[in-house]
C-alpha cells in the first residue's frame, strides 16, 4: 500500500443496545488517538440514513481511504455499509466492520470491562484496516450449456425447461432411447393419465428441439474444470446403426435370427431380436444392435440385417469412442432401478411365471391383462406391498414411497379390465399422502378392492396357483389363500452407477444409496459443487409429478447460476507468492476443493475452484500462501490489536465465519453472558489459524486461545472427516505449544451447530481455567518473540 | 471320509431305522462312522429353555468326547434337533464368556474340557456334497423310477441361519437334488420347511395333530406319493402319528414317510427290511411294489 | 379358559417388563423396540392358528408392559421354536429367542407355569437320571394315567416294531447327573 492510511472510525450507539453498556464516547476518544485514525464519530443509529450520510460525508471531507465500523454483527448490515462506502467512492473491501453488540454489549455486565474490550476490538480493526487492500470480484464467462445425465421424465423436463430458456442442452442417456421408466408404465396415479400418451409428445419435443442434443448409449466418465466451465468426457458405445439414416422400417428385425432375447422394455415378459427398436415411441427413432446377443459379434456370422436394410444404415465397424463436451452446469437425473426380488425366497419370484414385479404388471396391463402362464383372465390377484422396502434386515431400510399408490392404481385398473377379477392388497401401511391420493384410495375401496393389513409371510407355488400366507393383523388371525396371479411391489433402488456418477461431480450418496442434496430442506436440488444439480428419483423414490417439480427446479437453479452469462468470483481467494514457493506440493492435499496444483515447479491456485477457506495458508512451510482479505498481515494486525486489551487475562476466540460466528451472535441475541476476557476474531475457518498465529497471540500478550468451528463444515468435507481434521489440527497445536512452555489447556476447541450455540459456555470455562493457572512468565513470552523474529 | 457319529437319543426309539439305514448306506458309500463312545443327550432345545448353561454343558460333554477321537475329526448327526442344538452350543461357546465359564466348570466336574473348534454336520449335508452325490450316483443299481416324493426338510436342519449353514432356509435344495440323483421326482411342496410341531404332540396333542394333518394334506395336493425327511422327530410325527391324524380328522392319507437314508439305500440295492421299512407305522410295501422300486 | 381381554388398563401395565426382556436378550434386545407390527412373524408361524395371541400380538403386549397377559398366554407354550419368524422379520427381531426368554421367565414363577412346567421338569429329570432321553419314560412320567391307558394299544404297536423299549435307554455313566448338579446348583439366572 503506497499511500498513508487515513482511517475513519464510526461507532454506533445502536439506540442504547450498545451505549447502555459500552461507553461509546470513551471508545470514540480512544479511537481518535490510534495511529492512522483521522476522524472518529458516533451516531445513535449508524445504519440509518443519517448515520450512513455521516460516513459518506466523512469519507469525502476527511479524504478517508479506510473505514472502520464498530456496531452490530456484520451479518446484518455489512452490505449496507459496504454500499455506503462504495457510494462515497471507496472500494468496499477497504471497510472493516467489527461487532461490539452481540459480541460485547449484549454479553457483558461489567460496563468498564466491556468498554475496555470494545476499545480493544476497535484497535484490532484499526490495525487491520491499515493493511486492507482494494479488491475487485472477478467475472468469468460461463458456458451457456448444460449437461443433463439421464433421459427419463426428470431429464426430459429439465432439458426442455433449459432449452426453452435458450441454453444448449446435452441430454446424455445410457440406454439406446430416452423415456426412462415412465414409458414402461400403463397409467399414472391418481389421475390415471395414459403414461405413454403424456410422455411421448415430450420425448418428441426433446428430439426435435434445436437446443437439445441427445447422446444415447453414453455415460460421463470424467468431469474436470470448474463451475460454469465444466469439461465432461463421455464414453459412447456403438449403436451400429446410423441414426440419421435409419427409417425404423423394421426389415432388419424381421430377418434377425436371434428372436429370444429378453425384452427390457417388456420387463422380461416378452422377447426381442438382437437388432431391435427399444419400443415403438423410442427417441431417437432408430434401431440398435445388442452385441451381447448378435450372431455377428458372438460368432462372426450372419449380418442378414445389413442385407435387409435398404438404406445401408447398419455399420458393424462402429467403435466405442470418447467425446468431450464443455458445459456450464450439470444436472443428474439418473433415476431408479426396480429391485430383483429373487433373493427374498419366501416370495418365490422366478419359480412361477405368475409371480411378477409391479413393473412387470404394468406391462401386463398394457398387454391385455392376462396371466403370463396360460394367457387366461386372472381371477384372484394378490398385491404384496413392501417387498424389500422397510426391511433393514432383509432389504432396504427405507420406504419406496410410491408402491402403495402403484398397487392401488394397478388393482383399480385390473378391475376396470376384468370386472370379475378380485384384487387383494396386502399392506403394512397404506401410504396415500399426496394431492388427491387419499381420494383415490377411497375410490379403490368403493371399487371393491379387498385390503388385508399384514405383510405377507410367504407366497409359494402350489398346484398351478400360488398360496399366500399372512396375518390379518387387524383381526389377529392367519390368512391362507390361493391366488392365480401375485404382484410383488418391489423396492426401488438408485439406478446402477448412481454412486459413481455422483462422485464425478462431488455429489455423495446417502446411506440409502440415493444422491445427497446440498441441504435437505433449503437446497433440495443442489449438489455440493456450484453448478451441479440433481432431480427426480436419483435423489429418492418419488412419482412423476414430484420428479417434474424437481426437474423444473433444477433447471431453474442452473439457469440462475448461468443466467448472468458470467459468474462473480469472490476475490477472497488464496494466492501464491511465487518467489517464496519452492514447489514442494505440501499444500495440494489439504485443499478440500483440489484447487491447488503444482505447475512448472510452482503452486498454482485455481481462483474459481478456490473457496477461500484458508486451510492451505498455515500448511506452507515457506509461508508462500496467503489469503486475500484475510491476509497474514491483516490477521496478525487483528491479533496484536485486540491483545492490547486491558482486560486480563485475555483469550482470543478464533471463530469460523459461517456457523461459529453466527452461534456467537445468537449467544448475544439470547443475552447470555460470558466474561469480557474473551475477544472474538472472525476467520474463514479455524484451520486458517496455525501455530504461528497462536504463538503471535501469546507473544502479543494473550493468555489463551479458543477455536470455535462448525460441526458441519462449509468447505465440503463430510462431517466426520471435517471434525476429525479440526480436532487433529488443534491437537497438533496443543502439542507444539508445550514445546514453548505453554500448557495445552490454554488452547481449547469447540465444535458447534447453530441450535447448539449454548456450547459457547466453554468461553467461561476457558477463562476460569486460565485465571486459575500460573500466569505465563515474561521469559516464555520473550522466548516466543525471539523465535518469531527469526 | 471319516466322521464322529453322534446318533442322538431318538436313534434307539423313534429314529431306529434312521440310524440303521444311515449306518448301512455309509458302509456302502465308504463313509466311516465312528460312534462317539458313551454319548449322552445333547440337551435339545427343551433344556435350553430350562437352563441354557446346562444345555450347553450337555452338548459340550459330547463334543469334548469327540475331540478325543482324533485330530481334525468332524461330527455328523442324523437327528436334526441334535444338529441344531450342538451347533447352537458350539456357537455360544465361541462367543459367550458367561456360558464358557459355566460349561468349563461343569465339564471339570467330570474331567472333560472342550475347545469349541469342532465342525458339526448333518447327515443330509454329508450325503449331498457334490462328492457324495457323485459316489451315490455311481453306485445306484435300482433307481427310484420316478417315485413322486415330497421333500420335507422340517425346520431344524435349515434354521436358524448359522455362518456355515449348508442349505437355504426358504427354499432348500439338498433333498431335491438327492432325489433327482436317485431317480425319484421331487414334487413342488409348499410346506418344505414348515415345522411339524415337534414336541407339541406330547402335551398339546390336538394342535400337533392338526399341524401334521396339514403337512400330509399339502403333500398329497402337491401330487406326492410319499414324503421324505431327514429328521427323526418329523418322522415320528408324520409316520407314527399318521393313524391318529386319520382317526382324529376322519381323513385317509396312506402316505408312507421315508428317511432319506432309506431311499438312498433302496437305490443302492439294499432290501426294504434291511433298511427298517417294515418298522414304519404306515406301510410302504404296496407303494414300492406298484412303482417297482426296491424290488 | 380364555384370558383375552378387550381392554388394557394402567394396572395391567408393568413398565419394567420390556426392559427385563431386553436385558435378558443381551445384544438381540436392541431390536425389540424396532418391531413395527407388520405381521410377517404371525403369518409365518405354523402354530399361530391355535394361539390365543399371535406372535405379533405378544410383541405388542410386551411394548404395553402387559406382563400377565403375555405370561399367561398359550402362545409362549405353543411356540415350537421353529425359527420361521426370526428368519423373516424385516427388523431383525429374533422372536424365537423372545419366546424362549418368556418361557424362561414364566418357568421361574409357578403362577405362570403351573400347567406347563411339568414337561420341562420331567424332561430334565429323565435326562439326568438316564443320561439320555426316552420318549416313553417321559410320556409315562408326564401324562395322566388315563392318557397312558388310552394309548396302550398304540403303545403295543410301537413295541412290536421295536420303536419303544420297556426299560429306557441309559448311558453307562452318571456324568450327565454330575454335570447337571454342578450347573443347577448355581443361581439360574442373573437378573
Amino acid at each position: 500500500m503506497s499511500e498513508e492510511p487515513r482511517i475513519g472510525v464510526f461507532i454506533c450507539h445502536c439506540g442504547g443496545n450498545i451505549s447502555d453498556v459500552v461507553d461509546v464516547e470513551k471508545v470514540r476518544e480512544a479511537a481518535s488517538k490510534m495511529p492512522g485514525v483521522v476522524v472518529a464519530e458516533t451516531n445513535r443509529y449508524m445504519c440509518s440514513k443519517t448515520g450512513l450520510d455521516l460516513i459518506k460525508d466523512s469519507v469525502k471531507k476527511h479524504r478517508l481511504n479506510r473505514v472502520v465500523e464498530a456496531s452490530c454483527t456484520p451479518r446484518m448490515h455489512l452490505t449496507t455499509f459496504r454500499r455506503a462506502v462504495s457510494d462515497a467512492g471507496l472500494n468496499p473491501y477497504l471497510l472493516d466492520m467489527v461487532n461490539i453488540r452481540e459480541h460485547c454489549s449484549w454479553v457483558h455486565t461489567d460496563k468498564d470491562a466491556a468498554t475496555e474490550k470494545a476499545i480493544a476490538i476497535v484497535r484490532g480493526s484499526v490495525m487491520r484496516a491499515r493493511d486492507l487492500e482494494p479488491l475487485q470480484p472477478e467475472y468469468k464467462p460461463v458456458e451457456r450449456s448444460v449437461m443433463v445425465v439421464g433421459g427419463g421424465v426428470s431429464g426430459i423436463f429439465a432439458s426442455l425447461e433449459l432449452a426453452n430458456k435458450g441454453y444448449q442442452v446435452y441430454l446424455v442417456e445410457r440406454k439406446p432411447s430416452i423415456g426412462g421408466k415412465m414409458m414402461q408404465l400403463s397409467k399414472t396415479f391418481p389421475t390415471l393419465d395414459c403414461s405413454t400418451c403424456i410422455g411421448a409428445p415430450r420425448m418428441v419435443e426433446v428430439g426435435q428441439h434445436p437446443n437439445i442434443k441427445i447422446i444415447t448409449l453414453a455415460e460421463p466418465v470424467k468431469v474436470s474444470g470448474s463451475p460454469g466451465n465444466y469439461e465432461v468426457t463421455l464414453r459412447i458405445k456403438p449403436r451400429y446403426v446410423d441414426v440419421s439414416n435409419c427409417s425404423s422400417c423394421g426389415e432388419c428385425a424381421k430377418k434377425c435370427p436371434m428372436k429370444r432375447v429378453p425384452n427390457e422394455h417388456e420387463a422380461g415378459l416378452a422377447y426381442r431380436t438382437a437388432i431391435y427398436l427399444p419400443f415403438p415411441q423410442a427417441i431417437p427413432q432408430a434401431y440398435v444392435i445388442d452385441p451381447g446377443h448378435c450372431l455377428f459379434f458372438q460368432k462372426g456370422t450372419c449380418k442378414v440385417c445389413a442385407k435387409a436394410c435398404s438404406r445401408g444404415a447398419i455399420n458393424f465397424d462402429e467403435k466405442e469412442r470418447l467425446e468431450t463436451i464443455k458445459v456450464g452446469a450439470i444436472v443428474l437425473a439418473t433415476g431408479i432401478d426396480v429391485m430383483d426380488p429373487s433373493p427374498l425366497k419366501e416370495y418365490s419370484y422366478g419359480l412361477h411365471p405368475d409371480i411378477v414385479t409391479n413393473l412387470q404388471f404394468e406391462r401386463l396391463l398394457l398387454g391385455g391383462m392376462l396371466r403370463p402362464s396360460d394367457k387366461k383372465v386372472p381371477k384372484k390377484v394378490a398385491f404384496i406391498l413392501c417387498v424389500g422396502s422397510r426391511s433393514p434386515e432383509r432389504g432396504q431400510p427405507y420406504c419406496s414411497k410410491v408402491c402403495c399408490m402403484i398397487a392401488l392404481k394397478q388393482a383399480f385398473l385390473l378391475k376396470e379390465f376384468h370386472a370379475e377379477s378380485e384384487p387383494w392388497i396386502f399392506y403394512t401401511d397404506m401410504r396415500a399422502a399426496g394431492k388427491w391420493y387419499e381420494e383415490f384410495y377411497t375410490r379403490c375401496r368403493e371399487h371393491g378392492i379387498k385390503f388385508v393389513r399384514g405383510r405377507v409371510a410367504e407366497a409359494k407355488p402350489n398346484d398351478g396357483l400360488i398360496t399366500l400366507r399372512a396375518e390379518d393383523t387387524l383381526l389377529g388371525a392367519q390368512i391362507e389363500e390361493n391366488f392365480d396371479l401375485v404382484v410383488l411391489s418391489t423396492a426401488l433402488l438408485p439406478s446402477a452407477g448412481t454412486k459413481e456418477v455422483g462422485q464425478l461431480v462431488g455429489m455423495d450418496t446417502g446411506p440409502d444409496g440415493f444422491l445427497l442434496e446440498k441441504h435437505y430442506k433449503l437446497e433440495p436440488v443442489d449438489g455440493a459443487w456450484t453448478g451441479v444439480y440433481a432431480a427426480g428419483c436419483a435423489l429418492g423414490p418419488k412419482d412423476v409429478r414430484e420428479s417434474v417439480v424437481e426437474a423444473m427446479s433444477a433447471a431453474s437453479r442452473a439457469s440462475t447460476f448461468l443466467g448472468g452469462g458470467k459468474i462473480e468470483v469472490s476475490p477472497e481467494k488464496a494466492f501464491v507468492f511465487e518467489d517464496l514457493c519452492d514447489g514442494c506440493g505440501v499444500c495440494v492435499q489439504p485443499c478440500p476443493k483440489n484447487a491447488i496444483v503444482i505447475s512448472d515447479g510452482k503452486a498454482v491456485v485455481n481462483p474459481v475452484s478456490c473457496i477461500g477457506c484458508g486451510i492451505c495458508v498455515p500448511v506452507c512451510p515457506k509461508q508462500a500462501l496467503d489469503l486475500k482479505h484475510n491476509t497474514e498481515k491483516q490477521l496478525l494486525a487483528s491479533i496484536y490489536g485486540v491483545s492490547q486489551s486491558n482486560v486480563k487475562p485475555l483469550i482470543i476466540a478464533f471463530t469460523e465465519k459461517v456457523v461459529g460466528y453466527r452461534a456467537a451472535d445468537m449467544y448475544g441475541l439470547d443475552r447470555r453472558k460470558y466474561s469480557p476476557n474473551i475477544v472474538i476474531i472472525e476467520v474463514p475457518t479455524t484451520r486458517r489459524v496455525g501455530l504461528r498465529h497462536v504463538l503471535h497471540a501469546f507473544a502479543a500478550g494473550a493468555d489463551g486461545v479458543v477455536f470455535v468451528e462448525a460441526e458441519d463444515n462449509w468447505y465440503g468435507l463430510s462431517k466426520e472427516e471435517g471434525l476429525k481434521q479440526f480436532r487433529g489440527h488443534v491437537s497438533q497445536i496443543q502439542r507444539d505449544l508445550r514445546k514453548y512452555g505453554i500448557d495445552a489447556a490454554r488452547a481449547m476447541a469447540v465444535a458447534v451447530t447453530l441450535p447448539q450455540y449454548y456450547k459457547l459456555e466453554i468461553f467461561d470455562t476457558v477463562v476460569n481455567r486460565v485465571k486459575g493457572a500460573k500466569p505465563i512468565t515474561d521469559e516464555v513470552r520473550a522466548k516466543i518473540k525471539g523465535v518469531l523474529s527469526n | 471320509m471319516r466322521y464322529a457319529y453322534y446318533p442322538g437319543c431318538s436313534s434307539h426309539t423313534s429314529g431306529k431305522e434312521y440310524d440303521r439305514s444311515f449306518r448301512l448306506i455309509a458302509k456302502a458309500l465308504d463313509i466311516e462312522l465312528v460312534e462317539v463312545p458313551d454319548w449322552t443327550c445333547c440337551g435339545s432345545h427343551v433344556t435350553y429353555v430350562f437352563n441354557p448353561a446346562l444345555a450347553a454343558s450337555l452338548s459340550a460333554r459330547n463334543l469334548a468326547l469327540v475331540e478325543k477321537m482324533g485330530e481334525g475329526i468332524e461330527v455328523v448327526t442324523g437327528c436334526s434337533g441334535c444338529y441344531q442344538t450342538l451347533k447352537r452350543s458350539n456357537d455360544l461357546l465361541k462367543h459367550d464368556a458367561n456360558i464358557q465359564a459355566k460349561v468349563k466348570e461343569a465339564l471339570e466336574a467330570v474331567n472333560l474340557s472342550y475347545n469349541a473348534n469342532l465342525k458339526i454336520h448333518h447327515a443330509l449335508e454329508a450325503l449331498t456334497t457334490q462328492e457324495a452325490l457323485d459316489t451315490i450316483s455311481k453306485k445306484i443299481t435300482k433307481p427310484l423310477k420316478g417315485l413322486k416324493v415330497a421333500p420335507y426338510y422340517g425346520c431344524a436342519v435349515v434354521r436358524p441361519k448359522f455362518e456355515d449353514s449348508f442349505d437355504d432356509p426358504e427354499n432348500p435344495q439338498s433333498i431335491d437334488r438327492l432325489m433327482k440323483v436317485l431317480g425319484a421326482e421331487p414334487v413342488p411342496y409348499i410346506d418344505k420347511t414348515r415345522c411339524c410341531g415337534g414336541v407339541l404332540i406330547m402335551k398339546h396333542e390336538r394342535v400337533g395333530l392338526e399341524m401334521i394333518r396339514r403337512l400330509l394334506a399339502n403333500a398329497k395336493q402337491a401330487g406326492a406319493e410319499c414324503i421324505v425327511t431327514p429328521c427323526a422327530l418329523c418322522h415320528l410325527n408324520l409316520d407314527i402319528m399318521q393313524p391318529k391324524v386319520e382317526q382324529a380328522f376322519k381323513q385317509r392319507f396312506n402316505m408312507p414317510i421315508f428317511f432319506f437314508t432309506q431311499l438312498i439305500g433302496l437305490a443302492l440295492g439294499l432290501k426294504p427290511t434291511e433298511l427298517g421299512l417294515d418298522k414304519h407305522m404306515v406301510s410302504s410295501v404296496s407303494l414300492l411294489q406298484s412303482k417297482g422300486v426296491g424290488v | 379358559m380364555s384370558l383375552i381381554t378387550r381392554k388394557i388398563t394402567p394396572d395391567m401395565m408393568d413398565p419394567n417388563f420390556e426392559s427385563t426382556i431386553r436385558k435378558r436378550l443381551g445384544e438381540k434386545g436392541e431390536k425389540v423396540p424396532l418391531c413395527f407390527q407388520c405381521g410377517v412373524c404371525s403369518g409365518s408361524c405354523p402354530v399361530a392358528f391355535a394361539m390365543d395371541y399371535t406372535p405379533r400380538q405378544i410383541m405388542e403386549l410386551i411394548k404395553l408392559g402387559a406382563k400377565d397377559l403375555v405370561l399367561n398366554s398359550s402362545t409362549i407354550w405353543l411356540c415350537a421354536a421353529c425359527y420361521s419368524c426370526s428368519v423373516r422379520c424385516p427388523q431383525g427381531v429374533d422372536l424365537k429367542q423372545v419366546m424362549e426368554t418368556l418361557k424362561e421367565i414364566a418357568l421361574e414363577d409357578p403362577k405362570y407355569s403351573r400347567a406347563e412346567k411339568a414337561f420341562y421338569e420331567k424332561f430334565i429329570e429323565v435326562v439326568r437320571k438316564n443320561g439320555r432321553m426316552d420318549e416313553v419314560a417321559l410320556y409315562v412320567k408326564l401324562m395322566p394315567k388315563s392318557a397312558v391307558m388310552r394309548n396302550l394299544g398304540f403303545g403295543l404297536k410301537l413295541y412290536q416294531r421295536g420303536k419303544i423299549k420297556l426299560s429306557p435307554a441309559k448311558s453307562s455313566n452318571d456324568q450327565v447327573a454330575k454335570i447337571s448338579e454342578k450347573v443347577l446348583a448355581k443361581e439360574v439366572h442373573q437378573q
